[in-house]
């Protein structure tokens, strides 16, 4: 299961890259400094956890899942709409996290540990609030 | 947004697969003894790991939940905090099946101020993300991953409101 959990956080990454690009273009530097900090950090984050699940399943001799050529994209016209899209792609994102956390053990599960946890906070960041179970609404 | 939406689809699925081998009486994952009144009845049962595990987070949110329910008001506004470690505690009892009551503790603890608060969260937020790595089951790694991802939210909750 570890790959095909890897491969499905690839995925999700390959997403969250593509619609930070476009959500970080919706948004002003000059205008809402505190937004675009945070979606350009969510960017790097994200970008990170490309590199390092493309690396691990390149390790296991995987061939990673490519990005698709275009994705669903939310309507943004307003900071408020990109703080709420970004929240929907956290909570996306941790939902994806608890996934691989329940398919792969030792350093691989210690890693979608932290990634679900930068989710969620990410969550609150972008003004979602706190839920009792981030990425396992199931729960609630 | 489809890759996500597949991994919300499979995050469902992994939601399924139950707390194998975890019971609140461990008597599902020891044979029972055979009668014949030789070795293993007389040996001691291994504990469950996962069980274990389960009755840790039951008792590191019991023990934060207590708090709270003594720490001065407005420490825990609109009781959120205390709300979060109820609900993470009637999951962790529906994984048991066990009935988990917070108690009072042992000794008496200081009085909680936001700092002290924020460290026992952090802490426990750490021990269960530990948890949750050790688990043999996915499913309980899952809960317990959750559970301490929920409380990391909620602090970065209170600093936000808080700046």
């Amino acid at each position: 299961m570890t790959v095909e959990a890897l491969q499905t956080a690839l995925a999700a990454e390959h997403a969250a890259l593509y619609v930070y690009g476009v959500l970080g273009a919706r948004t002003s530097e000059s205008g809402t400094p505190a937004l675009f900090a945070e979606v350009t950090g969510a960017y790097a984050t994200h970008r990170a956890q490309r590199d390092v699940l493309t690396r691990r399943l390149l390790d296991e001799g995987a061939e990673p899942t490519p990005a698709s050529p275009t994705y669903e994209l939310p309507t943004t016209p307003t900071a408020v709409g990109v703080a709420r899209a970004a929240a929907d792609l956290e909570a996306g994102c941790a939902e994806t996290y608890a996934y691989v956390v329940a398919n792969t053990a030792g350093a691989d599960r210690r890693w979608a540990v932290e990634a679900l946890t930068g989710a969620a906070v990410r969550q609150v960041a972008f003004g979602r609030p706190p839920g009792p179970f981030p990425g396992a609404p199931d729960l609630t | 947004m489809k890759a996500t939406r597949r991994a919300v689809v499979a995050a469902s699925g992994a939601a399924t697969l139950g707390l194998a081998g975890c019971t609140s009486d461990g008597s599902s994952s020891t044979p029972p003894p055979t009668g014949s009144g030789e070795s293993s009845a007389t040996e001691p049962a291994a504990a469950d790991p996962d069980q274990v595990a389960l009755d840790r987070a039951v008792a590191i949110t019991t023990d934060l939940l207590v708090a709270l329910e003594g720490a001065p008001p407005g420490l825990d506004p609109a009781g959120r905090l205390a709300a979060m470690h109820s609900a993470h505690l009637d999951a962790l009892q529906d994984a048991t099946g066990a009935s988990a009551t917070p108690t009072a503790p042992v000794q008496a603890a200081p009085p909680l101020t936001p700092a002290r608060l924020r460290r026992r969260e952090l802490r426990a937020q750490g021990e269960l993300a530990r948890l949750a790595v050790a688990a043999e089951s996915g499913a309980l790694a899952r809960v317990l991953a959750s559970m301490s991802a929920g409380i990391a939210a909620a602090m970065a909750g209170r600093d936000r409101v808080a700046a």
